[in-house]
């Protein structure tokens, strides 16, 4: 039992959002408990995650961390994953009612989550790259892809991207060896924008004037903005002198459609092999 | 620094002022238990952490307004130790007959001229080298009684000073620093007791407050805040987790005289983020206790967050104000919670009457009628996001509320993230004594503490912010964003002016009606410690820690 009343504003809409689109339902249908919850998520992990991300931001338009469309009640929502829809790409699962149910109910728990924060903080879900084929994903970077237009890697290649000549490699930081993150490697190629290395951002403030400068961020707070121009030379700005600033986005275009999951899966391999 | 340039004190002022301090020195009293019951009566001092029992941090001096707060210059600076990296200055001042007494970290304690920023006397502890602490060497702050001061150390001690010269009174151990206790809490005086408790969340300590007798530092009671197998409560742990269960004390209470309670929020179980060894609610971590301070006996409690596994410490000020609350006015209990949720309780019996999300929070999707939580979160093997991230939407940093404007002040850290793994098992997190007790530590996009490029930061980590709630509905009136995160605490003024400051390095005024900004300074390091204000020979001082520095500004004479 929950009292709604208290939970009814602040929290910048999200929480708002997450009451209306959710809560009413929940309620109304089914109280589920944390371990109903985790146990959805276990199967969504498992059954749905392939296409839909851990984050539920996986297929265009059927964004499941904003609202589920099909379907009002719980219930339909259950019978749609265990029958799948007609027409499209979901195919039915053979769940029980109540694990159906369980996903419905860990669908619900995720609405209102930002998925590019989600797919940020790791775990985005898609292709496996070990079904990848290192010496396809060699043919694709230097072909098809043209990775090596801006990339480093095998001593050849552009500097206009990060060097890649140890993508694969493990590296030591702070408390240990760290492997290579393969979903991270995954998520650079088809949504560059979702973690960029922090030297290769650029930011840009347009003046009230109408002038754009561009460069190197070093430092910003509440008021002012210092930065590199693409001069070196050291610039500070007043905000309240800027109609606009903020990062903008990768160079780097999305290959999310330009490659197919296994070609995608294909230049992880080959990624992995670069040891520097 | 510009402000440097406005000291135009000539030889005959500063002669005024050696009067004025001689002056002052001589209408020094003891600082009763009774003048701290009346602490609004004197707002001149600032006698115990919060400036009073009911933890505002609200005061009546009316010199600064928003009409003048523009003219407010740079009187004084002092400047502690050169600190260590993790190592912040989060003392918030006493001031008592217009000396000032605080701790320089880690555990120097210094009486200052509170006019003129010269030292009376210093006392300098030599910190253990078994000394463990999770998060740099820091303290709070000292309390004063009569003619004595305390200060808690982070070798677990307590030591009692002479207000007047420094001298060592008592010096004991209140438990062993190698197994992870110690103290950073700014010492609470209620009647003829000094009040602490130990921090050590991190390093599995059993957590407990502690009321020692100020002439001696005998201990007097002692309430464990993870009871053991038998005591009410103990039904919420399992096994062994209790002997290790945290719970530590790491912020100053609130006390009521009228119902003789005193409230403190009590800090995490342990290990901080695998709860799987500990099943249960694992009282009485994550909540605010209500003791009587004469025996230590527990009237009542309220959990924030049953079995945490995210390290929400429930380590923030209980404020009390007596408010119309449904047509009625209730003695009410007011915190915002480092779980990103304001809860309204009845102070008297505990009664859960409203809990609102001030932040984005994701953990929590509703409460029952008795206020316990559905939590629909927590970690997992692949990792969970949680809103709001480890350091909470808010953390020990002092709120504020006004008893004028009638909103609730808070430090806020707005829609930050963690993501939170853990190995299940009940065996997963190892226990070794004096070493951490946490589980897998959680990702946070933290800027940087001691400057550095920001570029690692993003739009999407969140922004820090001052926010005003209005208790009686919950909503939230204004909102003074910040570009970064702030671990200030928030002053309120009977002018309608709320200071506070951030990470930036900004101390600042707003208009405490509509949050737009008045005034501000540039003071070059993080404002990580609660603004306070005090007033000698009829001038209002407002002080700040910040850096490696304290800083008092007052109107331009």
């Amino acid at each position: 039992m929950r009292t709604h009343k208290t939970l009814s504003v602040a929290a910048g809409g999200f929480v708002a959002a997450l009451m209306m689109s959710a809560g009413a339902p929940l309620a109304q249908q089914h109280g589920y408990s944390a371990d109903q919850i985790a146990e959805g998520r276990k199967l969504y992990d498992a059954n749905c995650g392939r296409c839909h991300n851990n984050d539920g931001a996986g297929v265009p338009g059927v964004e499941l961390f904003k609202q589920i469309r099909r379907g009002t009640t719980d219930d339909d929502v259950a019978k749609l994953v265990q029958t799948g829809i007609p027409g499209t790409s979901m195919p039915p699962h053979s769940f029980s009612t109540p694990q159906a149910l369980a996903v419905v109910a860990f669908m619900r728990s995720m609405v209102g989550v930002t998925p590019a924060s989600a797919a940020a903080a790791g775990g985005t879900r898609s292709v496996s790259a070990t079904s990848g084929d290192p010496a396809r994903g060699r043919a694709i970077f230097t072909g098809k892809g043209g990775c090596n237009g801006c990339h480093l890697a095998e001593r050849a290649g552009g500097t206009v991207g990060p060097d890649l000549s140890a993508a694969g490699a493990i590296r030591n930081f702070g408390f240990g060896p760290i492997p290579p993150d393969v979903l991270a490697l995954e998520r650079a190629i088809v949504d560059p924008n979702a973690e960029m290395p922090p030297d290769y951002r650029v930011f840009q403030v347009t003046l009230k004037s109408g002038m754009v400068v561009r460069g190197m961020l070093l430092n910003q707070d509440t008021f002012s903005v210092q930065m590199h121009d693409q001069a070196k030379n050291l610039r500070s700005f007043q905000k309240s002198e800027l109609k606009d600033h903020g990062f903008l986005p990768s160079a780097m275009p999305s290959y999310q459609g330009r490659l197919t999951p296994q070609e995608v899966a294909d230049v992880v391999s080959y990624l992995l092999t670069l040891k520097g | 620094m510009r402000a440097f340039g406005n000291w135009k004190l000539g030889v005959g002022s500063c002669l005024s002022i050696l009067v004025l301090a001689l002056f002052t020195a001589h209408a020094q009293q003891p600082v009763t238990s009774d003048r701290i019951l009346n602490a609004v009566k004197e707002p001149q001092n600032w006698l115990t952490y919060s400036g009073n029992y009911n933890g505002q941090r609200y005061s009546t001096l009316d010199q600064i307004t928003p009409a003048n707060v523009h003219n407010l210059n740079l009187e004084w600076v002092f400047q502690v130790r050169s600190l260590g990296a993790a190592d912040k200055f989060e003392a918030t001042p006493i001031v008592a007959d217009g000396v000032m007494y605080t701790v320089s970290p880690p555990n120097d304690v210094v009486a200052l001229d509170a006019v003129t920023g010269r030292q009376f006397w210093r006392y300098n502890h030599n910190v253990a080298p078994a000394a463990r602490v999770c998060c740099g060497r820091v303290n709070r702050g000292v309390a004063i009684l009569g003619n004595s001061v305390f200060m808690g150390t982070i070798d677990g001690r307590v030591v009692a000073l002479n207000a007047k010269t420094g001298a060592v009174e008592w010096n004991v151990a209140i438990d062993r620093p190698e197994a992870g206790y110690s103290i950073t809490v700014a010492p609470l005086v209620v009647k003829d007791k000094l009040i602490v408790g130990p921090a050590g969340g991190e390093y599995g300590i059993r957590g407990y407050i502690l009321a020692l007798d100020p002439k001696t530092g005998k201990e007097l009671w002692r309430f464990y805040t993870i009871p053991a197998p038998g005591e009410p409560g103990s039904e919420t742990w399992s096994g062994e987790a209790w002997k290790r269960g945290g719970g530590p004390i790491w912020v100053t209470g609130s006390y009521d005289a009228d119902l003789n309670l005193m409230y403190w929020g009590v800090g995490n179980p342990g290990p901080d983020w695998n709860g799987d060894g500990r099943p249960g609610d694992n009282l009485y971590t994550d909540s605010v206790i209500a003791l009587d301070p004469d025996t230590g006996k527990l009237k009542w409690h309220y959990q924030f967050t049953p079995h945490d596994e995210f390290d929400y410490d429930a380590t923030q000020i209980e404020v009390l104000a007596d408010i119309a609350y449904e047509g009625q006015t209730r003695k009410v209990l007011l915190t915002a919670n480092r779980n990103g949720v304001f809860y309204v309780l009845d102070r008297a019996t505990g009664q859960f009457l409203k809990a609102t999300p001030f932040a984005k929070v994701n953990w929590v999707n509703g409460w029952d009628a008795k206020g316990r939580p559905n939590r629909v979160l927590a970690p997992t093997p692949e990792g969970t996001l949680v809103y709001p991230n480890n350091q909470g939407a808010t953390n020990w940093y002092s709120p504020s509320f006004s008893p004028r404007t009638g909103l609730f002040y808070i430090p806020t850290w707005a829609d930050t993230f963690s993501v939170y793994r853990k190995t299940p098992g009940p065996n997963a997190v190892p226990f070794t004594e004096g070493q951490f007790f946490t589980g897998t530590f959680p990702t946070m996009a933290l800027p940087p503490m001691v400057g550095g490029a920001t570029n690692t930061r993003l739009p999407r980590d969140g922004y820090g912010s001052i926010q005003a709630v209005d208790p009686q509905t919950g909503e939230r009136k204004w909102e003074f964003k910040m570009n970064d995160v702030t671990d200030s605490g928030v002053l309120s003024t009977a002018t309608d002016l709320v200071f506070a400051g951030g990470r930036e390095g900004y101390f600042f005024a707003l208009d405490a009606r509509t949050g737009s900004l008045l005034w501000r300074s540039m003071v070059g390091g993080q404002v990580a410690s609660g603004p306070m204000t005090y007033a000698v020979n009829g001038r209002q001082y407002v002080a700040v820690s910040a850096g490696n520095n304290l800083f008092v500004y007052a109107l331009r004479q």
